[in-house]
């Protein structure tokens, strides 16, 4: 089969395109990729998430061609391990996370700093800072400061692809990770960029034993670690001589702002709009772990006043408090601290200028821009697709427990199934963090909770972490029913293939791995597979489930048909779909079927339904829950 | 110089290809670009928006308030939502086709009446120009190619630095291959009902 996963997207360009001399169109994630293949990359091993997953599907659509090693993993610890792995053997290894990931992987990370490497080894993480589309807002800046390693952070698309270079260069000088650091508004950024030449180091790659070095155990951890600090004082030093790292003098300096990764774009944009360059000077930082503290130093004697704008908390903001303490300067520094810069969310040019404006403001009021604010509108939720077998799913589990009396608790996990949270399905309890739905239902279950316990995870989720939890499941005895909404895909990010789908990331058939035997091999002695578009079938599965004393398991099973019709038409099929239609003589307009799944195929004009027959696929569920038989097939 | 467009609409409308095109054609003509989307999830129906600078020196992905020379909706509620963007003597040009998310399908919430909306865009000074966008795709028997038509449209009422060449050009290029011919239909159509419109 082509490459299933290489970038759907026409026009994003050929990440081995030889136009090196004309800049072109580049997207951020795309930019990373190409960097990684300039520095000569070898092996690539990420796991999805909004927004780093593009950087690992691009490469894959060219891996085989370069000769590097490109896989989904099934999460980010094994992601890393993996690359790990690979950069002890000589060769450059780059992870690709969104930042919960790297809580994930943080267990190896902060004992590999130890080790350190041989061949470069670069973390990417993409940090939803608003957040836009994540659990929560994370900074991992923290943790290259937990771990000790460098920390890059590039302001723009072009910086995106260059730094990629250095971080490997970086990472091989030092012997240790690097944390390269980007935003969704570089990663989901376009802009016009120049390309450099592709590189294959043509390595051997070897691994020469050295246990002192290699096998953590607490004598050899102790030793390391005065390597380790070591290293971090070398680093210090490429900080301070990072050509990234850089003072914008204005002419006649009345602040000084100092700004990290994207937040320089935004500063320098939010000047040109209000007409201030003469008047503000900036520091740029880039390699923020360490940071160049003799350069902020020197920044700071010559502006009396300093803004310092970052994403997301204010951790540079306290280290040039420290530094400004520690010389005994006295210039004011203003940020995220003192509410200058507000508290949480991203940054934005008119959140950096009204800073600016408010501390200039001081001198000069006739800065301010004219508010304009919208009137509020009504959100607009995202809903689950028409036809998704998640919400038929839903639909089963809300009649199942109604018939087993209400109450427990539904915990939920996360995937395009979280939607579920959404009127009119609220079906779920909770959603946290991956694998969290079938511990949490233990938990529940153990404290006492009255009524069916039951927890939804999909199959990407489920082989991510949820497969541990179902084993302490069974191991402890907590009798809770465990859905597994098994759409073949991890869906949410973008539809990459998992274990479940076999597929690789580069488009190879593999072997699946079986979901219902991993179950039964956990010790779960009910396990029944059913399709969620059979209505019936899945309630009285799942009533079964409830009333089976122990751990029990229903696998609900349905292909996402988006994925599914979109790999049918790409491979010439011409699709056709069972057509339904609303007989107006039995409709009287009480809305069950919206109500019961939501389904955006269901329109309703003046009062009546009518199924939008450009959206319907035709799986049938809205004519099962309607209670007058009123949707019946078009023939 | 700068010139900064603002697209809204939903996911599944072209929102984003819209942007990426406009912004691959004013590459084309040697300016230079920043721009962001932002998709949301990867279900269908929920906000989406493309925002693009171009100009001879262009910074940061994200357009500060009151700075767009053009919003684009594809949507009502989607371009309303957005009325700050706009300069002052900016234009929106806004499809005027609803799309009701399921909040309001089964009467939950009140979509904004669309004369308020036009409001929105009074208060702000700015013009507001309303096409019927289905009407006119209806024409041309393919729902898809509102994004064509609206960015012909757009080359017709605003001072977009593309010429109407290149915007054609990497239409051609970044469409479907068996879709070209309607696309191209589509773009003149927009362009000539822009034209002819007072
Ligand atoms: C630690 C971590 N890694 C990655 C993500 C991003 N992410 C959100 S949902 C999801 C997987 C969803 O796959 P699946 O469970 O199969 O559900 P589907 O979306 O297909 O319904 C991922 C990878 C995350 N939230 N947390």
């Amino acid at each position: 089969m082509e490459s299933v996963v290489s970038d759907s997207i026409k026009g994003a360009p050929d990440l081995d395109s030889q136009e090196l001399e004309h800049p072109i169109l580049l997207m951020g994630n795309h930019a990373i990729a190409r960097g990684a293949l300039e520095a000569g990359v070898r092996v690539v091993a990420g796991y999805p998430g909004t927004p780093s997953s593009e950087i690992l599907t691009s490469l894959a659509g060219d891996a085989d061609r370069h000769g590097v090693h490109v896989e989904w993993s099934t999460n980010e610890k094994v992601a890393y391990e993996v690359a790990y792995g690979a950069a002890l053997g000589g060769v450059r290894a780059l992870v690709t996370t969104k930042h919960l990931g790297v809580n994930v992987l943080s267990d190896a990370l902060l004992v590999s700093a130890y080790t350190g490497v041989n061949g470069g080894l670069v973390v990417v993480t993409a940090d939803d800072i608003h957040p836009f589309s994540s659990q929560n807002a994370e900074d991992t800046r923290y943790y290259a400061r937990l771990a000790k390693i460098p920390c890059i952070e590039p302001t723009n698309v072009q910086e995106a692809k260059d730094m990629m270079s250095d971080a490997f260069r970086i990472s091989e000088a030092l012997q240790l990770p690097v944390l390269f650091r980007v935003t969704d508004r570089i990663c989901h950024a376009k802009s016009d960029a120049t390309l450099g030449e592709i590189n294959r180091l043509d390595r051997e790659p070897s691994f020469v034993k050295d246990d002192a070095r290699y096998v953590m155990i607490a004598p050899n951890a102790r030793r390391r670690v005065s390597w380790l600090n070591a290293q971090m004082d070398a680093a210090a030093a490429l900080s301070e001589n990072y050509p990234g790292n850089r003072i914008d003098m204005a002419d006649s300096p009345e602040l000084g702002v100092i700004a990290s990764g994207v937040t320089y774009e935004h500063t320098v944009e939010a000047l040109n709009v209000l007409g201030l360059r003469g008047r503000v000077s900036v520091l740029k930082l880039t390699f923020t772990n360490p940071l160049p503290r003799q350069m902020i130093a020197s920044f700071l004697k010559v502006h009396r006043k300093v803004l310092v704008v970052e994403e997301i908390e204010p951790i540079i903001e306290k280290e040039v408090n420290s530094v400004a303490h520690q010389l005994g300067i006295k210039s004011k520094i203003h940020g995220r601290l003192d509410g200058f810069i507000p508290r949480e969310h991203e940054l934005t040019p008119d959140r950096v200028g009204s800073g600016v404006t408010r501390i200039l403001k001081l001198d000069d009021s006739s800065l301010e821009m004219p508010e304009y604010k919208t009137p509020e509108m009504i959100r607009r939720i995202p809903n689950l697709c028409a036809g998704c077998p998640h919400a038929a799913s839903y639909y089963a589990l809300k009649q199942a427990v109604k018939r087993m009396g209400g109450g427990g608790a539904v915990t939920g996990d996360r995937g395009c199934y979280n939607q579920g949270t959404n009127p009119p399905l609220s079906a779920i309890d909770t959603c946290v963090c991956m694998g969290a739905s079938i511990s949490m239902a233990s938990g529940l279950y153990h404290a006492g909770v009255e009524g069916p316990i039951v927890a939804v995870i999909g199959d990407g989720t489920f082989l991510h972490n949820g497969v541990q939890p179902l084993v302490n499941a069974v191991h402890n005895t907590a009798d809770i029913t465990v859905m597994i909404l098994d759409n073949g895909w991890t869906g949410m990010t973008g539809h990459q293939p998992n274990a479940n789908t076999g597929i690789t990331a580069t488009g190879k058939h593999v072997p699946k791995v079986s979901i219902e035997e991993m179950v039964r091999a956990s010790g779960v002695k009910h396990v029944q597979v059913v399709s969620p578009y059979d209505v019936k079938e899945t309630i009285y599965a799942i009533v079964a489930a409830m009333k089976h004393k122990g751990p029990a398991v229903v696998v609900s099973r349905q292909v996402c048909p988006v994925q599914d019709h979109r790999l049918r038409k790409r491979a010439g099929e011409k699709l056709s779909f069972t057509r339904y239609a609303v007989n107006p003589e039995r409709c009287t307009g009480c809305l069950q079927c919206v109500n019961s799944v939501g389904c955006p195929a269901l329109d309703i004009t003046d009062g009546r339904i009518k199924i939008n027959q450009a959206q319907c696929i035709g799986c049938g569920v809205c004519a099962q829950v309607c209670p007058l038989k009123a949707i019946e097939v078009k023939h | 110089m700068a010139f900064n467009i603002f697209i809204t609409g939903i996911g599944g409308q072209g929102v984003v290809s819209a942007g990426t095109i406009i912004a691959e054609a004013a590459l084309a003509e040697g300016l230079r670009i920043r721009s962001s989307d932002a998709t949301g999830l990867a279900q269908r129906g929920g906000s989406v928006h493309s925002q693009i600078k171009m100009g001879d020196e262009v910074s940061s992905a994200i357009l500060h308030t009151g700075t767009a020379d053009v919003i684009l909706g594809f949507e009502p509620l989607e371009a309303s939502r957005w009325a700050h963007m706009l300069k002052p003597e900016g234009v929106a040009i806004v499809n005027s086709n609803p799309v009701y998310p399921v909040t309001v399908k089964n009467g939950m919430l009140k979509y904004p009446d669309i004369e308020e909306q036009k409001k929105v865009f009074k208060e702000r000074g700015a013009r507001n120009i309303w096409l019927d966008g289905r009407a006119l795709t209806e024409r041309l028997g393919n729902m898809r190619v509102l994004n064509s038509l609206m960015i012909g449209f757009t080359a017709a009422k605003t001072r977009l630095p593309i010429s109407l060449d290149t915007l054609r050009r990497v239409i051609a290029e970044k469409v479907p291959g068996r879709t070209v011919a309607v696309n191209l239909k589509a773009f003149d159509m927009g362009y000539k009902v822009g034209r002819e419109e007072p």
